[in-house]
This record gives structure tokens, C-alpha cells and sequence, in this order.
């Protein structure tokens, strides 16, 4: 049986992080979830994942200085933003910080799941 | 000067000082609004909303201090500039007048040069003023409709997955009521919190349009409770 694909979701948004899980895990992803956005710094410097769903406003350490992060590391996993704050600037330093999509909130599963297989398969 | 007339407020007890404002005025292409006490110049600064008020101080009756003070503190007068009109050269009535609320004042018998470049300096700073108070409010309105954005487009997206989550559950031979239940929860909240930011957003006014919003037109609420009732009895 091949390894199931790694998501990390970054949201400090509990119901939203839950409901996501559930919603990944049921379509086959293996998923972990960081409600506390400055663990996730540490758990990135250990731990790789096939692809990141990250929140951009977060109260404690916000998703652009987590993107800076991941670039300076070379992270190799896909990364994709989510966020309600969707402008063209917020989505072009976005990309300039390396992620490789920005999905503006509301979204539905559908979206999400489209997203997430473009990036993963790209 | 943005407006092409200005309508000033001359107030005076003596005729003769009003119809010679009146005439020097006009001369400027101001519009002039006469009134020849305080309690008929309060009440035309009111029905007439003139954008200058040149007020004596020596009337019989109410003068010109209790009429300043009685306009500056008024919601529709606050924001009209008065020049008070003085005789008198003391600096301590200058002093009262300002203290009360006029914006500048005056002395007779008029230098007609100043007399038009301090009215013109009380309409500049007026005009100003208003701008920055409508800047203002342009800036409290954008943060709150801004943040209200980012808070009423979380719960949708919560939403939009829970439904996909309970149409999927009910697609199954054996349907789970408390995964469903648990995702109606889910909904209910994303009302809640949806319900509150409309109700913050009622409290405040597009500074253009004097028409505050009425929520009671345009929200109906949705019984969850009836949903979870119809589900709990299926």
C-alpha cells in the first residue's frame, strides 16, 4: 500500500483545523493539525510534510514570518495559504515567500481538494 | 473655498449694523441671513444652517456669550463657526468668547479687509475641519467593514465544509446522528458569529449616507434548533 500523503494544517482557528481533518483524512490524506502557530516553527525544523495549509493571520506568529522561515530552510514540502484577507498584495508576498498557491477564504471542499491535488501533482 | 456662496449668519439687535454687514457682505458674494436677536439667531443657525455666524456680543436680553455658548454646544450648531462682533476691546471678553466657543472675533467698527480674510479664515478652518472628521470616519469605516470581512468569511468556510460533511455522512447505510449533530453545531455557531459582526456592522453608518443600516430588513434568522429536532426525531 503506497504511504499516504502528509498534510500539515497551521490555523489557530480550532473548529475550522477540526473540521478539516476530518474532511482530509476522509479523502485519504494523513493529516496533523498546530492550533498555536509559534509550534510550528519548532515542529517544521524536525518534522517534513507533503504539503502545508497555512493560515496568514495568526495572533502569535503570523503565516508570512512562518513562509519566511520555510524559505530560508529550503522546506521541501508544497506549501498553500489560506486566509479571509485575500487582496492581490497579500497573495503576491505570499508568493514572493514561496508559497506555491493562496486559496482565499470562504472556500469549500471541492476548492480545497483541487488546490491541493494541482499543488501536490504539479 | 469649495461652495461658490457661503451663507453667513449676521446677528445683531441694531438694524443699522445688520443691513451694513449685509451689504458689505454681498459685495463678497456672501449670502446673508439676518437676525436681530439671540433666541432668533439660535433658532435660524438651526433652520437655516449657515456656514459662518457673525454674532455681537452686546445685545439686549440673551448676548452674544449665552448665544455662543448655547450654539457650541448644540449637535446641529457645533461644527458652525462664530466670529463674535465686540465694541468692547478688553482681552478678557475676547478671552470669555473664545472660552465659550467662538472660533475668532472682531472689533467695531469694521476694517472691511479684515473683516473678509477673518471670515474667509473661519470658513478654511470649518471646511478642514469637517474634511478630517470625514476622513476619520472613513477610516473607522473601512477597519470595520475590513475586519468584518475576515469574520464572517471563517465561519462560511467552517460552514461550507460541515455541509459537505453531513451530506456525506448521509450518503451512508448507517448514518452517525452525532457526527451530524456535531457538524449542525458547527453551523449554529458560524450563525452566531455571523449574526454578531452584522450586528456590530448596524452600529455604524457609511459616512455618506445618512440612512443607517436596518438589520431587522435584511436578516432572518435560521432555527438550528428545528433542524436538530427534525434530525434527533428521523
Amino acid at each position: 500500500m503506497p504511504k499516504l500523503e502528509s498534510i500539515l494544517i497551521v490555523d489557530d482557528d480550532v473548529s475550522l483545523t477540526k473540521i478539516l481533518r476530518e474532511e482530509l483524512s476522509s479523502v485519504g490524506y494523513e493529516v496533523e493539525v498546530i492550533n498555536d502557530s509559534s509550534e510550528a516553527l519548532n515542529r517544521l525544523n524536525n518534522e517534513f510534510y507533503d504539503l502545508i495549509l497555512l493560515d496568514l493571520k495568526m495572533p502569535e506568529v503570523d503565516g508570512f514570518e512562518i513562509l519566511k522561515d520555510l524559505k530560508s530552510k529550503e522546506y521541501p514540502g508544497k506549501i498553500i495559504v489560506m486566509t479571509a484577507y485575500a487582496d492581490v498584495e497579500n497573495a503576491v508576498q505570499a508568493k514572493k515567500l514561496g508559497a506555491d498557491d493562496f486559496l482565499p477564504k470562504p472556500y469549500d471542499l471541492d476548492e480545497l481538494l483541487i488546490t491541493i491535488q494541482k499543488v501536490l501533482h504539479s | 473655498m469649495v461652495k461658490d456662496t457661503y451663507k453667513i449668519l449676521v446677528i445683531d439687535d441694531r438694524p443699522d449694523n445688520v443691513y451694513y454687514l449685509q451689504s458689505r457682505l454681498q459685495q463678497e458674494n456672501f449670502f446673508v441671513v439676518p437676525a436681530f436677536s439671540g433666541p432668533e439667531g439660535i433658532e435660524k443657525a438651526k433652520t437655516q444652517k449657515p456656514d459662518l455666524i457673525l454674532l455681537d456680543i452686546m445685545m439686549p436680553g440673551m448676548d452674544g456669550y449665552e448665544v455662543c455658548k448655547i450654539l457650541s454646544s448644540d449637535e446641529e450648531t457645533k461644527d458652525i463657526p462664530i466670529i463674535l462682533v465686540t465694541a468692547k476691546v478688553e482681552s478678557n471678553d475676547v478671552a470669555e468668547g473664545l472660552k465659550v466657543g467662538a472660533f475668532d472675533y472682531i472689533k467695531k467698527p469694521f476694517d472691511k479687509v479684515e473683516l473678509i480674510a477673518r471670515i474667509n479664515s473661519a470658513l478654511r478652518y470649518a471646511e478642514m475641519k469637517k474634511k478630517s472628521i470625514q476622513q476619520e470616519k472613513y477610516q473607522i469605516f473601512e477597519a470595520t467593514v475590513f475586519t468584518a470581512n475576515h469574520e464572517i468569511k471563517q465561519p462560511l468556510t467552517i460552514m461550507s465544509l460541515a455541509i459537505n460533511s453531513i451530506k456525506r455522512e448521509l450518503q451512508k447505510e448507517q448514518v452517525n446522528k452525532n457526527l451530524i449533530l456535531e457538524k449542525i453545531n458547527y453551523l449554529e455557531d458560524g450563525i452566531k458569529k455571523i449574526t454578531a459582526v452584522l450586528n456590530r456592522l448596524n452600529a455604524i453608518k457609511h459616512p455618506e449616507s445618512k440612512e443607517v443600516y436596518d438589520k431587522e430588513k435584511d436578516v432572518r434568522m435560521i432555527s438550528v434548533d428545528d433542524l436538530k429536532k427534525e434530525i434527533l426525531d428521523s
